[in-house]
């Protein structure tokens, strides 16, 4: 699932790059809070672990092709998914210098695609609660595998359409993509879950050091699986939903149409018209839907694209509400002394 | 009375998921001595090392280095004056290459430049490791790693060194080279060994263990002539003492 | 060759190229990873169909692993061996998008451009990513690290998953070998030792992962603290830079082929009126 310099725009790369980065700096700064002190070395090494893992492939039956463990939750839960996050960023970027395996330009992508759906959105929202029963846990790892794995593949296909570097329909992109990742998603979380489980059973310390579960909150738990509904009812609405949406006017549309013959307004002064070949410019669903549809067979193409958009504004709204959470939660926080970084001079 | 350098009062220790592994330990090394703690496998020479590094926290009893007693306030104050060396130099050396593993701690110690190279340099040229600077770690021998994880110590500047195993898993000449290179060394010495020739090459004093007591302690030549006091705590005589 | 020893040879390849002495190795290591970064971006800030304008960005890795004197061969080889992946996405575009384009008075399959297209700029983007691991070596990225105030948590974890990535596979190539010896087979593991063999490698890598904790500790390690000095930019480096941008920019700007080619027949168009004239 690793992308290639060569199919990103500088723009995607770009901003990508931004998100990764800030993401970044608010776990490096969680982790040197975090009252668990999970040992830097003890990332280093499980990171280093999860990388040789990622060398044996296993064959998946019936597509004649492989994969491996991504890693993602696995980290996440030895870890937990700040330092998971990290250490994965620190895995990407030796396979992206050392291996190719990605490139710098779209470092930010990988990073994103591969390590923040499943340390911020497959662990905490996913394995967290279903994993609270102990028999639900080889479940809960599986299912998260799974949606981590989805969510990533979903986002290569975004990012490699907005950058304009293939012209592979969407609907044909989606369907190589999806399903492949789907069969890895399921393998890698049964390992995920093997693993896991003998980890469990032989050195429980190990999970263990981890964000503890809290059993006793409820509030976190309502909280989380209202979270995940809202995900994938977004995910429905703009996905499927959006195929059977309206193209009568909108309520603004039809009083302007009502009034002036015509659903929009046109533009009189020389601003308007400069900010409106600009926004033909930049708008990439221009009216909800591709600018290219003319060229394909139009239905399908026309609803691939509602979809598209519909998956698309649902997803950038949830990323810019989990944004603007961590830049408040960022602002406010009060700075906890690093334990021991004052012990140095202070003798007896 | 020579100052002493390490006193261990009292010391127990247990492990959270297993059995009492120290039990009332109680010994003190002087300024400069060099000390061997002997025993068989599992007898707690390697826990005992990491007490008094401050990695463990005692159950009970003291630890004292320098007559400052050691807690968990000024543990990274006092660990700047010890050096310990493990028994994987493996987990020792842990930078890309030799010279940057030399300079980490002098580095994290916040020195400057200069005197940070001048003292990785030295460390390298006391082990004989100069020539490795620019080496990976993993590409080194045995006996090379052994050495590069003494010169990281020594350029800490680290005034007591601990050291477990120093001679395991080497080729003679190695051996040789290292026994040298300790016995060349100013600094008080505590060693964790199974080489009982070493120790009474290289130690004036040993601890005998056994089961997480001291079983024996005293003069090396005295305790390690002592046939059945050896064999009760599961060791033998050194080679170069059997018949 | 196993995968773990393919892997770690990679590695040591890699180390040994940063060790040649060359001016290149001397500049500043964050100014050669700007130099490739900015040449991987405008690179793929081409337009998809975008082929004879990409002729002049084949100089900037052939003359730069030339100054470094870093052998092209092998780089060549590890860039090709990862281009497959690109072409998994390239294929599809001369069977799915068969509008006519042109590029002079060639024409084609707007599909055939992208494909090409992409291709080319994958094996630019890898090549110029592999000759500046090269130059620069693990010390190198790390130099550039401190000087890009990498914080010290992320910097000491790239260096210790890079350390001990050919510990673990080492470590990985003797349980498999131990596997194979005992079983009698190639590795193959059943459902019953998914767990227990990675497993099993996990929690002693964990309990290594404590040991070496305990070691940087003991060695005054501190994540909060800056890591090191950091080496000033000289002005050599600067020139190197401001060149390398200008031409790299230049040539984004400027098709060269196109710039060199109206200029020949322009040349050669005089010279055949001449020789009409004359003939």
């Amino acid at each position: 699932m690793h992308m290639a310099d060569a199919l990103i725009s500088p723009q995607v790369g770009a901003a990508l790059w931004i998100a990764t980065a800030a993401t970044g700096a608010y776990c490096i700064k969680k982790v040197q809070h975090d009252e668990c002190e999970t040992p830097t070395a003890l990332a280093g090494i499980l990171g280093a672990f999860v990388f040789a893992a990622q060398m044996i492939n296993f064959s998946i039956p019936g597509t004649g092709s492989s994969g491996h463990i991504g890693g993602g939750l696995l980290l996440s839960i030895l870890l937990g998914p700040h330092l998971g996050f990290l250490a994965m960023s620190a895995i990407l970027l030796i396979q992206a210098l050392f291996f190719a395996d990605g490139g710098l330009l779209s470092y930010g992508c990988n990073v994103f695609n591969l390590a923040f759906y499943t340390c911020f959105i497959a662990y905490p929202l996913i394995y967290k609660p279903l994993a609270k029963k102990e028999k639900r846990s080889k479940a809960a790892i599986v299912l998260a595998s799974v949606a981590g794995l989805q969510l990533g593949a979903f986002s290569v296909v975004l990012e490699t359409l907005l950058s304009g570097k293939t012209e592979l329909p969407f609907g044909t992109f989606i369907l190589l993509m999806q399903p492949i990742h789907l069969a890895i998603g399921l393998v890698e979380g049964l390992l995920t879950a093997v693993i896991v489980g003998y980890v469990q059973k032989t050195a429980p310390q190990l999970i263990r050091h981890t964000e503890r579960i809290p059993e006793n909150d409820k509030a976190a738990t309502v909280r989380q699986k209202i979270m995940a509904l809202f995900i994938l009812a977004a995910l429905i609405t703009g996905g499927l939903i959006s195929w059977f949406a309206s193209e009568n006017p909108d309520g603004l549309e039809w009083s302007i149409a009502k009034v002036t013959g015509s659903t929009e307004l046109s533009s009189a002064s020389s601003t308007h018209a400069l900010f409106s070949a600009i926004q033909e410019k930049i708008a990439i669903l221009p009216d909800y839907s591709f600018k290219a549809s003319e060229t394909s067979s139009g239905q399908s193409a026309s609803r691939f694209g509602t979809t598209f958009s519909g998956i698309t504004g649902a997803l950038l709204t949830f990323v810019l509400l989990l944004l603007t959470n961590l830049g408040i939660k960022t602002f406010s926080w009060r700075k906890k002394p690093v334990p021991g970084s004052t012990q140095r001079d202070n003798l007896d | 009375m020579a100052e002493s350098c390490i006193r261990v009062d009292s010391l127990s220790f247990r492990y959270e998921n297993g059995g009492q592994v120290l039990s009332n330990i109680s010994f003190s090394l002087s300024r400069g001595s060099a000390v061997a703690l002997v025993g068989a496998n599992g007898c707690g020479k390697t826990t005992l090392l990491w007490l008094i590094a401050g990695l463990f926290e005692a159950e009970s009893g003291s630890i004292y280095i320098e007559e400052i007693l050691l807690n968990r306030r000024n543990t990274r104050t006092l660990q700047k004056k010890l050096g310990l060396a493990f028994q994987n130099p493996d987990d020792q050396l842990f930078m890309a290459t030799v010279q940057q593993d030399v300079e980490f701690g002098p580095r994290n110690f916040l020195l400057p430049e200069q005197e940070i190279q001048h003292r990785a340099r030295e460390a390298m040229h006391r082990t004989n490791c100069l020539h490795l600077a620019d080496r990976p770690p993993y590409r080194l021998s045995g006996g090379e790693k052994r050495m590069v994880s003494l010169a990281t110590i020594l350029a800490s500047d680290a005034e007591i060194l601990l050291l477990d195993e120093p001679t395991n898993a080497l080729d003679p000449r190695a051996r040789r080279t290292t026994i040298n290179l300790l016995r060349s060394l100013p600094h008080t010495k505590l060693i964790a060994t199974h080489d009982l020739d070493m120790v009474l090459d290289l130690c004036d004093e040993v601890i005998l263990l056994n089961h997480g007591t001291i079983a024996a302690k005293g003069p090396s030549r005295e305790i390690l002539s002592n046939g059945p006091l050896l064999e009760a705590a599961g060791l033998e005589l050194p080679l170069s003492l059997q018949g | 060759m196993t995968t773990s020893t393919k892997q770690g040879y990679r590695f040591r390849r890699f180390e040994e190229f940063a060790c040649i002495s060359s001016r290149i190795h001397q500049f500043h290591p964050a100014v050669i990873l700007l130099a490739a970064f900015s040449y991987i971006t405008l690179l793929t800030s081409f337009p998809a169909t975008a082929v004879i304008e990409l002729a002049p960005y084949f100089l900037f890795p052939i003359l730069l692993a030339q100054f470094a004197r870093i052998p092209l061969k092998p780089l060549f080889a590890s860039t090709l061996k990862v281009l497959p992946m690109i072409l998994l996405i390239g294929f599809l575009h001369p069977f799915l998008d068969k509008e006519l384009a042109y590029h002079g008075s060639m024409e084609l399959n707007r599909g055939w451009f992208i494909f090409i297209s992409l291709m080319l700029k994958g094996f630019l983007t890898i090549l110029m990513n592999f000759l500046m691991i090269s130059i620069l070596g693990i010390g190198g990225l790390q130099k550039a690290m401190k000087s890009m105030k990498i914080p010290p948590l992320f910097f000491m974890l790239f260096t210790l998953i890079y350390r001990y990535i050919m510990l673990l596979l080492e470590d990985l190539y003797r349980t498999l070998r131990a596997y194979e010896l005992r079983s009698g087979r190639k590795p193959r593991l059943t459902r019953n030792e998914w767990g227990s063999l990675p497993g099993g490698i996990l929690i002693r890598t964990y309990e290594q992962g404590l040991r070496v904790q305990h070691a940087m500790e003991l060695r005054g390690f501190n994540p909060a603290h800056p890591y090191g000095s950091v080496q000033k930019l000289s002005i050599p480096d600067i020139v190197f830079i401001m060149l390398w941008l200008s031409l790299v920019v230049l040539f984004r700007i400027y098709s060269l082929p196109e710039v060199l080619g109206s200029v020949l027949v322009a040349f050669c168009g005089e010279g055949a009126g001449l020789g009409v004239l004359h003939g």
